[in-house]
């Protein structure tokens, strides 16, 4: 199991700024009354970095900073940033804790095999805490098998991104401080006290000691760590995408009219989505449609580049695809379904998009219009096989995640061409021994410079199939029409040539 | 042609520049080599739509686009066998990073594609490789495209015809080459604003500049 747990570390600050935008610019603390003293409970960025510390007194902080903005908790206001943490969390897994579950500045989401979704777990997380902090918050995530050490990673990692590797959680945790095991503050003291600060310190005890001194609560905590416990957790119910449909008791059967119906079943589900703070990245619109007088299925899917809930500019996307609205011999039934994220008013226009930028629309029209894996953009990936070494990607689903560091072993300054064909086409050869003609296309070319030969081997671990394993030698040539390809000899069988790519 | 000839006919030109409103203020996008920029004022015209044929259009659209800057449409057949290979193109200066891929099942839609792109402004250069050839209906529309979005297009267009439709018409036919550099026949046979030429010319992709052979 996968689990990531989600630390809002600001998160009676950030609630306040999130009803009150001017508080940002502020040095903001929260407070709470506790036997007659007022404490402070909360700590923006500004005031932690004037000394500001959590459990102190209001009075002792006004003298460190007379600036100091102080406010009580609105509780609504935190149970709706939860919640739309939450929502933003139900992104990269099927179950989220319950509010109830856990203190209330931690969420955790099931991540186990959504990782490669992401382009990896740590890309997983990347993109979690991008979109967070774009709507305002400020939070830090780590990924590991068990419950309580991805709390403790969360909170207590050095980098506000963390991933234990499978397997290796207790030992990530080892360089935390012990109150991540999540003890109480006396145990905590006790620790300091005896000179135990990391929880490696504890290693020398033996459990029979530890459960003696200080109660049975650490020792089940690591236990749970090293995977010896059950950590049982209160998930909540996962809530459906919103849909409307439309049944027609009269088929529409004029291009008009179905364009209408689909405006009117798009506005109101924009109404729906704007209600719940809600925008769209995806829209699913199925027709159930008469073909052969019998009723058939047909579904378009148009997405953007941010979310919104602009039911014209939704419109528009859907029509971009071709006689999209032909309703064949009449229209029955319409279902509109909508793939959300949470979307605040501030950083949107009216219409819920991000404004001002021209290529995202220009992305999204042709996306809608060609499908989104035929509008493309290139990321690197680690293969030998040169034709492996970029993959696509939808150029729709917003920036990237950072560039692998990958090794460089097989991308040394050797040329490759500017263009590699789809798949190679075998070509004939005579050799002299280097490539001195070629047959390609029924023409023969008589080659002038041949430059090579390139091996490519593949790492050995790397490769299933026979064809993967394979040794190619790569020739530059150049013909005497001045045309320079690509063209490899495969090692298991030296008459196996072909043509792969053309230089400039 | 006579002098005063000449000068007549360059003042007639000089008015006709007048009459037609300038297609873009943005600074064109040069080639490098100073006797062609020099024939085209600067090199190709923004809002304007460009074509190329022959057998090295495609390094002649790689190294427009590695010379250009911003993003960089690259339009093709979704089953055109030449498309171009990050690997190789980022080795002759064009970082893959600028490059969105669009590809369509046929022509029209190509085309089409290649008209919203210049229209909307959002990109400054187009690239669009044709495996047929283009009408004149067709670059008129992508020209109209190109200034309304003041933006460039390099249409690689693989049957000859004519190019009237476009600013400027090249021929681009590979050359063999000297050393390790690639060499091109590159001839300018269609031009609205100049005469037309041709030069040998050699591409240092270190350099990402051509220059004449």
């Amino acid at each position: 199991m996968r689990l990531a747990c989600v630390w809002l570390e600001r998160l009676l600050t950030d609630s306040l700024v999130a009803r009150e935008p001017e508080l940002a610019k502020e040095t903001l603390v929260t407070v709470e009354e506790r036997q007659g003293a007022m404490l402070v409970t909360g700590v923006s960025v500004r005031a932690e970095a004037m000394g500001v510390r959590k459990g102190t007194s209001l009075a002792d902080v006004r003298a460190l900073a007379a600036s100091l903005v102080a406010r009580r908790v609105d509780p609504s206001e935190v149970d709706q940033m939860q919640e739309r943490m939450a929502r933003l969390a139900s992104r990269y897994g099927p179950w989220v804790s319950q509010a109830s579950a856990l203190p209330r500045d931690k969420l955790v989401v099931d991540v186990s095999g959504c990782g490669h979704l992401f382009g990896g777990e740590a890309a997983l997380l990347e993109d979690l805490l991008r979109r967070g902090r774009e709507m305002g918050v400020s939070l830090r995530a780590a990924i590991a098998d068990r419950l309580i050490g991805a709390m403790a990673l969360a909170e207590f990692a050095p980098d506000d991104a963390f991933v234990a590797e499978p397997g290796g959680t207790w030992n990530a945790m080892q360089s935390l401080p012990v109150e991540a095991l999540g003890i109480d503050e006396s145990t905590v003291l006790a620790f300091a006290r005896l000179g135990l600060r990391r929880i490696s310190d504890l290693y020398s005890i033996p459990p029979s000691s530890l459960r003696a001194r200080f109660g049975s609560q650490v020792v089940q905590a690591i236990e749970k760590a090293k995977g010896l416990a059950p950590e049982p957790i209160a998930m909540r119910p996962q809530t459906p995408p919103p849909r409307l449909s439309l049944e027609l008791s009269d088929p529409a059967r004029t291009p008009e009219e179905v364009a209408h119906h689909v405006a009117r079943l798009m506005s109101a589900l924009c109404d729906r989505l704007a209600n719940q703070r809600l925008g769209a990245e995806r829209m699913l619109l199925r027709f159930t449609e008469l073909r052969g007088g019998r009723p058939t299925n047909r579904h378009v899917v148009v997405g953007v580049a941010s979310p919104m809930r602009d039911p014209e500019r939704w419109l528009g996307l859907i029509s971009e695809r071709q006689a999209v609205f032909d309703p064949a011999e009449g229209v029955e039934k319409l279902e509109l379904q909508a793939l959300v994220t949470p979307l605040d008013g501030e950083q949107v226009d009216l219409y819920g998009r991000k404004p001002g930028d021209s290529l995202s629309a220009l992305i999204e029209t042709l996306s809608a219009r060609l499908g989104e894996h035929r509008v493309v953009r290139f990321i690197e990936a680690d293969s030998h096989l040169p034709e492996a070494l970029w993959h696509r990607k939808p150029a729709l689903e917003s920036r990237k995640s950072g560039r692998p560091e990958l090794g460089n072993s097989h991308r040394a300054g050797t040329r490759r061409p500017l263009t590699l064909f789809s798949t190679p086409e075998a070509i004939f050869v005579r050799t002299n021994p280097e490539p001195s003609e070629f047959g390609w296309r029924g023409m023969s070319k008589r080659i002038r410079r041949a430059t090579g030969p390139e091996r490519i081997v593949p790492p050995w671990w790397q490769g299933s199939s026979a064809a993967d394993r394979a040794v190619r030698d790569y020739w530059r040539v150049e013909t005497e029409d001045g045309d320079r390809f690509w063209i490899f000899q495969g090692h298991a069988n030296p008459a196996d040539w072909y043509i792969q790519g053309r230089f400039a | 042609m006579s002098e005063e000839q000449e000068s007549r006919l360059n003042a007639l030109r000089g008015r006709i520049e007048g009459i037609e409103a300038p297609a873009s203020n943005k600074p064109p996008i040069s080639l490098g080599v100073s006797a062609i920029d020099g024939l085209l004022r600067g090199g190709l015209a923004f809002g304007r739509v460009h074509a190329v044929q022959g057998r090295a259009s495609f390094g002649f659209l790689t190294a427009l686009a590695a010379r250009s800057s911003g993003p960089v449409f690259w339009c093709c057949l979704a089953d055109a066998q030449e498309q171009p290979y990050m690997e190789g193109v980022r080795q002759v200066g064009l970082d893959p990073d600028r490059i969105i891929l669009v590809e369509c099942e046929h022509q029209a839609s190509l085309l089409g594609c290649v008209e919203t792109s210049l229209a909307s402004g959002a990109v400054p250069l187009v690239v669009a490789q044709l495996e047929g050839r283009c009408d004149r209906l067709a670059g008129r529309r992508l020209q109209l495209a190109a200034e309304r979005g003041e933006s460039l297009a390099v249409v690689a267009v693989k049957e000859r015809g004519t190019l009237a439709w476009a600013e400027t018409g090249w021929q681009a036919q590979p050359l063999p080459s000297r050393s390790s550099r690639p060499m091109w026949k590159l001839s300018l046979v269609r031009s609205r604003r100049s005469t037309t030429r041709s030069w040998n010319v050699e591409w240092d992709a270190n350099e990402t500049g051509l220059r004449l052979a």
